[in-house]
């Protein structure tokens, strides 16, 4: 198989934009990777990509270019490491200031396409967005509105502070 | 082995220790009725909710209590992560405590579900019944009593402190519960504690030199006692498999702490076993006849006759 590492293989993005790639960098996605293997003919049929648009998927495949060389997670270690923080790799906090539909798009497509670390770092920087925050800073960060009446508020406010009875 | 097991041991019918679980305030059942949810979670509405799920479980405790009173989704979303809902239900004292010492930032959900899993104290492997929540770790009694790296710094008291105060504000720290925490029942103030061992590793060696200079080369006893309870909640530990909480016991032939095993070390009676820890208890200390550890092979035999040769004849009759 040593020939997978320079073979070709065509995207079809979700709004008809074929988009060309290396089949190693495509194949961090575990959905184009089974694509592939069912299809049995790399680089031959252009594989479409229903559900992400063409820069989301430009977005995506930079970070598979990046991350290309990592090694596959090995099941334990990937739990462990996901317990530990919300720690990102630098590299990945640049490729996530994003603007937030861009972000929420890379999260969907990365669940979309089965993309477990990129998934990771989507989640913990939408995390990192929520951490330290006051409710009414989480509200404008995410554009939220406030439904509570004031003595739910009220109420909410007491049960946090004792955390009691939910 | 469970009928073995209840006639080698006991309920502990010892006093608790006044740990902050003891000072808070009972749980008030309050009727809860939220209307329905008028608005969604906003841009956050855009991912499926099973990864909203994933997303919460590596927020920290204060985090998602701020996200409860952000609006009535945001807080039911809240409440049904699961790993919280399991902390709510098996340890509402860990999380009313964390937030109530503010240090429910340092805490993460995962973290916490985590710990209230474990049966092993962090320092020495007992099985161990608190949680110490200024780094969320479980300590068993001897640890948390005798051990310094959980007897938080106090760095309340002197005015001129106010300059070092402020420069530590990034390590963990708590402001402790007012209530009754130390053996004499005296009634504290609201104090401003540090983690001992977050000190110890990045403070500068000014505020270390500070700090002896508080506490003097032997700083232990009742003042100590005060502090040491204050970040320390008692949960018992959850069986990872069943989710059943697992009841700590004592051993029988250690409960006279004026006896001594064959291998010469004093009984404990305060020390907390489970079956699994009991099982290795009993293979070190040998096991139990007519409420004795009793030796089993000839090294024990040795050490035991090497004992009572060495014991003072008055003591000996004693016994």
């Amino acid at each position: 198989m040593a020939s997978t590492d320079e073979q070709k293989i065509i995207l079809v993005s979700s709004d008809g934009v074929n988009i060309q790639t290396d089949r190693i960098i495509a194949e961090r996605s575990m959905l184009i990777k089974n694509m592939i293997e069912d299809l049995g003919t790399p680089g031959e049929e252009p594989i479409p990509i229903m559900n992400v648009s063409e820069a989301v998927l430009r977005k995506v495949l930079e970070w598979c270019d990046h991350h290309k060389k990592d090694p596959p997670p090995e099941k334990d270690e990937d739990a462990d490491t996901r317990k530990k923080t919300t720690d990102i790799e630098e590299w990945d906090q640049k490729f996530m200031q994003v603007d937030q539909e861009m972000l929420f798009e890379i999260i969907l497509a990365a669940n979309y396409m089965d993309i477990k670390a990129l998934l990771d770092v989507g989640c913990k920087t939408v995390a990192n967005m929520i951490k330290g925050k006051s409710p009414e800073e989480i509200r404008k960060t995410f554009n939220i509105q406030n439904d509570f009446t004031p003595e739910e508020e009220e109420q909410i406010r007491r049960e946090n502070e004792w955390a009691e009875d939910r | 082995m469970t009928m073995d097991l209840r006639s080698l041991t006991y309920e502990p019918v010892i006093e608790k220790l006044n740990t902050l679980d003891q000072n808070l305030p009972p749980v008030r059942k309050r009727k809860r009725a939220f209307g329905k949810p008028l608005s969604d979670l906003g841009l956050l509405a855009s991912m499926p909710p099973e990864l909203i799920q994933a997303t919460l479980t590596q927020l920290d405790l204060q985090s998602l209590a701020n996200l409860r009173m952000v609006n009535r989704q945001a807080s039911s979303t809240v409440d049904s992560v699961p790993m919280l809902r399991a902390i709510v239900k098996h340890a509402p004292h860990a999380l009313r405590g964390a937030l109530k010492i503010e240090t429910a930032q340092y805490i993460n959900c995962e973290t916490l579900h985590r710990t209230l899993h474990t049966t092993e104290c962090k320092t020495c492997g007992d099985f161990g019944t608190y949680i110490y929540l200024l780094t969320c770790e479980r300590v068993c009694f001897s640890c948390l009593v005798y051990n310094r790296n959980y007897l938080p710094c106090d760095f309340t008291t002197p005015k001129k402190f106010e300059a070092l105060r402020e420069s530590l504000l990034d390590l963990p720290h708590m402001i402790s519960l007012p209530g009754i925490y130390s053996p004499r029942k005296e009634r504290c103030r609201k104090r401003l504690l540090w983690d001992r061992r977050s000190i110890l590793r990045d403070a500068s060696d000014s505020i270390k030199a500070q700090l002896e200079k508080i506490e003097g080369p032997y700083y232990t006893g009742v003042y100590a006692d005060k502090t040491r309870c204050m970040a320390v909640v008692e949960i018992l530990s959850l069986d990872a498999k069943t989710g059943l909480v697992i009841e700590g016991f004592h051993c029988l032939a250690c409960r006279d702490s004026r006896s001594y095993g064959w291998n010469g070390q004093r009984f404990n009676p305060r020390r907390a076993f489970w079956s699994h820890s009991f099982e290795a208890h009993l293979v070190e200390n040998g096991p139990i006849v007519e409420g004795r550890h009793e030796a089993t092979n000839a090294r024990q035999y040795q050490a035991r006759y090497r004992m009572t040769l060495a014991w003072n004849p008055f003591w000996d009759q004693s016994t």
